[in-house]
């Protein structure tokens, strides 16, 4: 029964690259059935093998998905930018639909308590961060795109130079702005309350 | 609140003390900030935030991504409402779907979870809760059950539905239209279903490739009734029954669903039966075509060719009966009152046009693509009495067969398998489309032949001793597995996950506690065993080269065991824990032992292996009985056959069931050998083949072999991406050419023979040169496009190469007088043919001039010769010692070699000339056949093609280079069981 839709999706990342922003809607769920696959493969290939290693499958996910030969993709800055958005968009949506399934409404369920990088923060979690990075966006656009292609989309802060056009020492001091930023907003939002 | 205006003073007041600390910080602050305290508490907020923020988000999401999308979803043992999770079955355009089992009512059934993003919406989910119950009540064959849907605890919505093993139409046609008959009834079986919907008043609305499933045992079930809410655009709220499609919300539509829907459905308009008629219309369509009528590059487009206006009439191939193009055409009429009104005459009309076309037997079966054999488009040239065929022993080698095949092909399912693997699948066999799946075979009119499996990936089976399990191999992405299935339960499951191996057999022990099997690991034979139902294999013995067989007490077993380096075959027995071997017989010099099966037999006193030798009649293959106690040897029978694959005796010995082929340009056949006297009869006559042999009681089951192909041709300005597909057919094609720019010739099954056709590049204009006269193939044309040259076994049967008018095939010239000639390739000035000689298991390049004369020989050892653009080299192959293959460039003067090429090609396969220091091959990649070149100069790599299908039988350049023509193949393997009331005696 499983639908592959590796054409659809080509097409649809087409589509947006021409600014039809209603592809993005149509992509995000085809994508995260790929990755969920991709993940379920992973993970029962670590239990195996008792090595994880995460990277391979955004790896995996960027080739199968983001193959470079079939989009004609302008440059390397928007095919990381549209990765990056992309893999934020599927992981808000999934702890999205786990939060609505927990009783009395609660957060819940991607907490990342258990992520190092989340390991002071145990009541912040995936979705408070979206929504603070949300308000980071209004105010600072290149903020928010440096923590999406840092965060979501893993890159390094030289390849984030890289696609931002920009330099080093401009996204190092940009990133630690925007981190300190996010990690005030959320410890101000579990205050509050 | 941080305004942005005051944000830009924050952040720049930040980014200056953020690496100040004490004094210097507060004094900094004091000076930035002024009176200001909102900016300084944000500013030491920030600053606050900053000193333990060295690790925060420094780990990508990715990182734990894989865990957090995971740790939620099920797996097997939890409970989703009442029923249990066992496995995940995959996911469809809504969700993750599981197999389940109901504890209550002790069945199995589909969980099917609706993914989030489906139902965020609560009217639309309680619009698809009162469409799912209406649906529940639907009660027939062709619609999949729904049981019930329902909410887990943790708030997804899931349907439970009966669980249906089998692929979609989707999956089907990836692999290319159907025949005729074949989508006929599929046509009805789903017309059938609508009829009982439409009587209970349920309109489908999204019949599509994907909501139909096709069953092993040939019953076509409809899905997800109802549940066409879900994917349809959430819309202003409607009535229960008015469709909700309109351009502006067209997001929410998963792509290509739109191409199935009726006119009406994307006007808006309220839908009703009509609508689903429409749809139906379409699959019939693309299941004939391979293409919906109405298709367009985007969306948009496709709405606006379903909307508009006339309907220009559809245009089919003149194959298409004029009946289905009827029906069809009303289907998708698109003022819906001009259409059929009822599904209920689609389902009649559809009956009565089956009805006839079984019983009007001249009809050819096949009649979906422009096929030689139409007598309209055949010019049968040849005076057939000239040459009249002589059955003749077949002269081939093995090793040539596979290279030819492999030259062709090279999509390398089983790259790396020594021989026969491959001749399985590839070997001649036309298939007629009629019997590709559950009819029985031409000509045999009572065989049941059933499919166990229908996804046409499968290869080596084999079955339990009481016919409750059955094993077999599967690839997938150019990676095999193991599958094991329960017959009774129907339930399949994986029990060796895919892996970059080749399965050579399987097969359980008789208590059904075991399954052992070998496989080929970087070209290591290794054998297994596996405790069942499933746990991990465990590796019982290495240099199994071959298919095991168990001594009756299942203490000991058998096997063959190839040397590559001394290329000796042994036959050996070792204990079943793969102690105290001992070698019974050998080979070598070219004599093998068989290393595709063999059979120990059930009175523990002989076991039976096929070994094949040169004589003076050419290649030969026995059936061999050789003693347990003395180590005798004696022929089983006196047949001698060109290739036996596997074989199974029958318990109370009274005979064998074999799969093999009496000549090399037949199929491979299912066979019964009487024991001991070895009288062969035949028991499968189509023309389908029929691999590997595994017997339950009398039950045979087996895996059947469909090939069929595409010729398609794309230019080199588009990088090859302008595909046009010119013709298509069935069965075997060795090699094509360009005669001249304009037109190409190319070999092809019609009947049972292989014969010489030639078509325009534009389609048009195809005519077949050869008949009646041996298998012909390879052709190749002279520069000047006027002559082809090709290899045929017409006459005496041997084979050898011969010359004809492009045009019209006349002029019939035999240029070769020996045997196992092969491969022409003619010089740019149409001086020479060079080709390829296996006289006598013997490699050599020859040449012969093209107007005919005395052959010279070229240089000893190479074979596969390609001249260069500028005729100055040819391009050959040669055998390595370790087995592995080489490309040398030689003068075309003397033949000497000049230079040794280490392309990365596995395949056999004759090399050909981009330019004049380029060279191109087919390389397979996970399951992926593309031409690639190697650039002679530079020795780089480039993949020129970007086909997406799994084989490539053959391609060739046009003689300006600027378009290549490929024959793009698609091979269906499936896993069938033949009934014990025709398979015994």
């Amino acid at each position: 029964m499983a639908m592959r839709s590796s054409e659809s999706i080509t097409q649809l990342l087409a589509r947006w690259e021409q600014g039809d922003k209603d592809a993005l809607e149509q992509l995000t769920p085809l994508v995260y059935d790929e990755l969920h696959r991709l993940a379920v493969t992973y993970l029962r290939r670590e239990r195996r093998e008792h090595t994880l290693q995460p990277t391979a499958l955004v790896n995996e996910l960027y080739l199968k998905i983001f193959d470079q030969q079939r989009t004609n993709w302008r440059n390397r800055a928007q095919f990381f930018g549209v990765a990056a958005q992309l893999m934020r968009r599927i992981l808000v949506d999934h702890a999205r639909a786990h939060r609505t399934t927990k009783r009395g409404g609660d957060r819940f369920c991607v907490s990342l308590e258990k992520i190092p990088s989340f390991g002071t923060q145990p009541d912040t979690d995936l979705l408070a961060l979206h929504d603070v990075l949300n308000r980071l966006e209004q105010l600072d656009p290149n903020q928010a795109r440096i923590v999406e292609l840092r965060f979501f989309g893993g890159l390094t802060i030289e390849e984030t130079a890289e696609v931002m056009g920009t330099s080093h020492a401009t996204v190092e001091r940009e990133w630690r702005t925007a981190k300190a930023f996010l990690k005030r907003e959320l410890t101000r939002t579990t205050n509050s309350s | 609140m941080i305004t942005h205006g005051s944000w830009q003073r924050i952040k720049e007041i930040f980014q200056s003390a953020q690496n100040l600390s004490g004094s210097e910080l507060s004094d900094f602050l004091d000076q930035a900030c002024g009176d200001d305290l909102s900016i300084r508490e944000e500013v030491e907020a920030l600053l606050t935030a900053d000193a333990s923020n060295e690790d925060f988000l420094n780990v990508p999401a990715y990182e734990f991504a894989a865990t957090i999308l995971v740790e939620s979803e099920f797996s097997a043992g939890q409970q989703i409402g009442p029923y249990t999770i066992l496995c995940p079955l995959g996911s469809g355009g809504m969700g993750q779907i599981y197999l389940a089992e109901d504890a209550k009512l002790q069945r199995r059934i589909a969980v099917k979870l609706i993914s989030p993003q489906f139902a965020s919406d609560p009217r639309r989910v309680s619009r698809f809760q009162q469409e799912a119950l209406a649906a529940s009540g639907l009660n027939h064959p062709n619609i999949c059950v729904i049981h019930e849907s329902g909410i887990t605890e943790n708030g997804r919505h899931f349907i439970a539905m009966e669980y249906i093993q089998g692929i979609t139409l989707r999956e089907q046609l990836s692999r290319g239209p159907l025949p005729i008959p074949r989508a006929l009834n599929i046509a009805i079986q789903v017309a059938t279903a609508l009829a009982s919907a439409h009587a209970s008043r349920i309109v489908h609305r999204d019949i599509k490739p994907e909501n139909i499933m096709l069953r092993p045992d040939g019953y076509v079930k409809v899905l997800d009734f109802g549940l066409a809410e879900l994917t349809e655009i959430l819309p202003q709220p409607l009535g229960v029954h008015e469709a909700s499609t309109n351009l502006r919300t067209e997001a929410g539509t998963l792509m290509g669903t739109v191409k199935y829907m009726s006119p009406e459905q994307l006007r808006e308009a309220k839908i009703d039966e009509r609508s689903d008629i429409w749809s139906l219309g379409v699959v019939l369509y693309e299941m004939l075509i391979g293409s919906t009528p109405f298709e367009a590059p985007t969306p948009n487009e496709t709405i606006a060719a379903i909307r508009g206006g006339q309907s220009t009439p559809l245009k089919f191939p003149d194959q298409i009966p004029a009946e289905l193009v009827y029906i069809i055409s009303k289907a998708v009429e698109k003022e819906r009152n001009l259409r059929y009104q009822s599904i209920s005459k689609v389902a009649a009309d559809l009956k009565e046009l089956q009805g006839k076309l079984q019983v009007q037997p001249t009809i050819d079966p096949v009649p979906v693509y422009p096929y030689p054999g139409d007598e309209q488009h055949t010019r049968k040239i040849e005076p057939s009495g000239i040459f009249t065929r002589i059955k003749s022993q077949a002269v081939l080698t093995t090793d040539f067969l596979l290279s030819e095949i492999r030259s062709h092909k090279t999509a390398a399912l089983f790259t790396g398998v020594s021989g026969v693997l491959v001749l399985l699948l590839l070997l001649p066999g036309a298939i007629r489309f009629a019997n590709r799946f559950i009819n029985p075979p031409n000509g045999s009119q009572t065989l049941d032949v059933n499919p166990i499996t229908n996804a046409g990936t499968s290869f080596s089976a084999a079955v339990s001793s009481d016919g409750k399990w059955i094993a077999h191999a599967e690839e997938r992405d150019g990676k095999q597995r193991l599958v094991i299935t329960n017959t009774e339960a129907s339930a399949s499951s994986e029990a060796v996950p895919p892996a970059d191996v080749q399965y050579l057999g399987v097969s359980f022990t008789r208590d059904n506690n075991y399954l052992y099997f070998t496989r080929k690991e970087n070209d290591v034979g290794i054998l297994y065993s596996l405790a069942l139902p499933s746990t991990s294999p465990v590796k019982i013995k290495v240099g199994v080269d071959s298919p095991i067989s168990f001594s009756p007490q299942e203490n000991r077993f058998a096997f063959v065991r190839l040397d590559s380096v001394t290329t000796e075959y042994s036959l050996v027995v070792a204990n079943i824990d793969g102690s105290n071997e001992q070698v019974l017989t050998t080979r070598k010099g070219g004599d093998r032992l068989s290393v595709y099966g063999l059979a120990w037999a059930p009175n523990d006193n002989l076991i039976i292996c096929p070994t094949s030798s040169w004589t003076d009649h050419g290649y030969v293959v026995k059936l061999i009985g050789i003693d347990l106690k003395n180590g005798q040897e004696h022929q089983i029978g006196s047949d001698s056959w060109f290739a036996i694959l596997q074989l199974a005796w029958e318990r109370d010995m009274s005979g064998l069931v074999i799969s093999a082929r009496d000549q090399a340009t037949k199929p491979f056949q299912l066979w019964r050998i009487s024991y001991p006297e070895g009288i062969r009869r035949q028991i499968t006559t189509d023309l389908a083949e029929y691999r590997g042999v595994s017997l339950a009681d009398r039950n045979i089951i087996s895996v059947r072999i469909d090939r069929s192909w595409e010729l398609v041709v794309a230019s080199a300005t588009n990088n090859y991406s302008d595909v046009s597909s010119i013709t298509s057919g069935v069965g075997l094609s060795y090699g094509l050419n360009w005669a001249g720019n304009k037109r190409i010739v190319f070999s092809s099954m019609a009947q049972d023979k292989l014969n010489i056709l030639r078509i325009n590049s534009d389609g048009s204009d195809l005519v077949q040169l050869t008949a009646n006269s041996g298998d012909n193939y390879s052709p190749t044309a002279s520069a000047d496009g006027r002559f082809i040259v090709f290899s045929s076994s017409r006459g005496d049967g041997h084979y050898n190469l011969w010359r004809m008018n492009t045009d019209d095939g006349s002029d019939l010239r035999q240029l070769t007088f020996t045997d196992a000639n092969f491969y022409p390739s003619i010089s740019p000035d149409d001086r020479w043919v060079a080709y390829d000689n296996q006289q006598s298991n013997k490699k050599s390049v020859w040449r012969v001039p093209l107007q005919g004369g005395p052959p010279t020989r070229v240089i000893e050892m190479y074979r596969m010769p390609a001249f260069s653009p500028d005729g100055q080299l040819i391009a050959a192959r040669y055998d390595l010692k370790s087995g592995s293959r080489d490309v040398a460039i030689l003068s075309s003067d003397d033949g000497e070699p000049l230079r040794n090429v280490s392309i990365p090609i596995l395949e056999w396969q004759r090399v050909q000339w981009l330019n004049n220091h380029t060279l191109s091959y087919i390389k397979n990649v996970d399951g992926e056949a593309n031409i690639w070149s190697y650039d002679l100069n530079t020795g780089s790599t480039k993949q020129l093609t970007n086909f997406n299908r799994d084989q490539i039988f053959a391609y060739a350049w046009s003689p300006d280079y600027k378009m290549l023509a490929c024959q793009l193949g698609t091979r269906m393997g499936n896993v069938i069981i033949i009934k014990s009331d025709q398979a015994g005696n």
